[in-house]
């Protein structure tokens, strides 16, 4: 067994059976695509169950959803976006939410990271690009909202350079957000399996000591990142899309 | 045959990671300084300082990202040229 196999093996897409074709290219389930459809199913329960519970007194699930949600519309949604923020709030709480989940079943056994794939993460940096457009086109016009991505007192030379920065920007942003979750998830991953590989790469029992308890270590950092990761995901959302719905002059 | 290009590439791509991880820890660890210095200063404003530190520090790690991801680019590129042949 390889290294370079044992990457392979738990870090990549694999395809699990075939679902229809769409015209000539077949679309596959694959593992990815199944922790995604969990990660929904799981959350679905959880949150239906969490609504029958809720109520003027909170009980059971509710309870512990309420922390997540009141903190990101309290520190995350509001802060950016003002008191009309509320109107995006299902899709914060959407995007935290599920990205949490997707992170944390690469956890558990037999599970594999969804947002370790780049295409997961692009698929939402994508989504994220479109909201920022949207409501600000939705929000100032599409005139005004252009010219936003011209900073105020500028030189009139300067404009064309600083409008192609600005648009530069805005695709840099959303590149940004896609590689960093998807790069802080796949880090992790590698680097637990670098440990155990090297009991493999020993050929000996007594490194197994130092590999598993590194091994255990990371996995605890790992489960901080999960966590970290949604919600600077979800915060960095909330603040490029505050930035395109109430410019600063 | 001269393998020395290879060597000097997998060698850029293992230092330019180690050269990252010096920027991007050296800027979060100032950044973290300065949080806590305030925090010493003003306990009250410590929730403010920690949301103010967290967001450079996402977009620093962030970009510490993809600098490893090209560097990890670099050295898969490599690695398909040597399976090739040199």
């Amino acid at each position: 067994m390889d290294f370079v196999e044992i990457l392979q093996h738990h870090i990549l897409d694999h395809r699990l059976v075939k679902l229809f074709t769409l015209g000539s290219t077949p679309v596959y389930l694959t593992l990815h695509g199944l922790m995604m459809w969990i990660a929904g199913m799981l959350l679905l329960i959880a949150l239906l169950v969490a609504r029958r519970q809720s109520g003027i007194v909170n009980h059971g699930w509710a309870n512990f959803f309420e922390v997540f949600i009141v903190y990101i519309r309290d520190e995350i949604v509001r802060p950016n976006l003002g008191e009309s923020g509320d109107r995006y709030l299902s899709y914060f709480l959407t995007l935290f939410f599920f990205i949490l989940i997707c992170n944390l079943l690469g956890l558990v056994p037999f599970g594999a990271t969804a947002t370790g794939n780049i295409s997961v993460t692009a698929a939402m940096a994508l989504t994220t690009f479109l909201m920022i457009n949207i409501s600000g086109v939705r929000e100032l016009g599409f005139v005004h909202y252009l010219q936003t991505f011209i900073p105020h007192g500028l030189p009139f030379w300067l404009v064309p350079l600083m409008f192609v920065i600005e648009i530069l920007g805005l695709f840099t942003k959303s590149f940004a957000l896609c590689i960093r979750l998807f790069a802080n998830m796949i880090a992790g991953h590698i680097v637990v399996l670098a440990f155990l590989c090297l009991i493999f790469i020993f050929k000996s029992i007594l490194i197994a000591p130092i590999s598993v308890g590194a091994a255990v270590g990371l996995g605890l950092l790992e489960l901080f990142v999960a966590f970290l990761q949604a919600y600077v995901f979800t915060l960095l959302t909330a603040v490029f899309v505050g930035g395109a719905v109430n410019p600063q002059h | 045959m001269n393998l020395l290009h290879i060597g000097l590439g997998y060698l850029g791509a293992g230092w330019g990671a180690g050269v990252i991880m010096l920027a991007a820890a050296g800027g979060i660890a100032k950044l973290s300084a300065a949080a806590l210095e305030g925090t010493a200063r003003q306990p009250e404003a410590a929730g403010n300082l920690r949301t103010s530190m967290l967001i450079p520090a996402a977009l620093i790690e962030g970009l510490g990202f993809f600098a490893l991801v090209i560097c990890l680019l670099v050295a898969l590129a490599l690695n398909g040229v040597v399976a090739k042949g040199g």
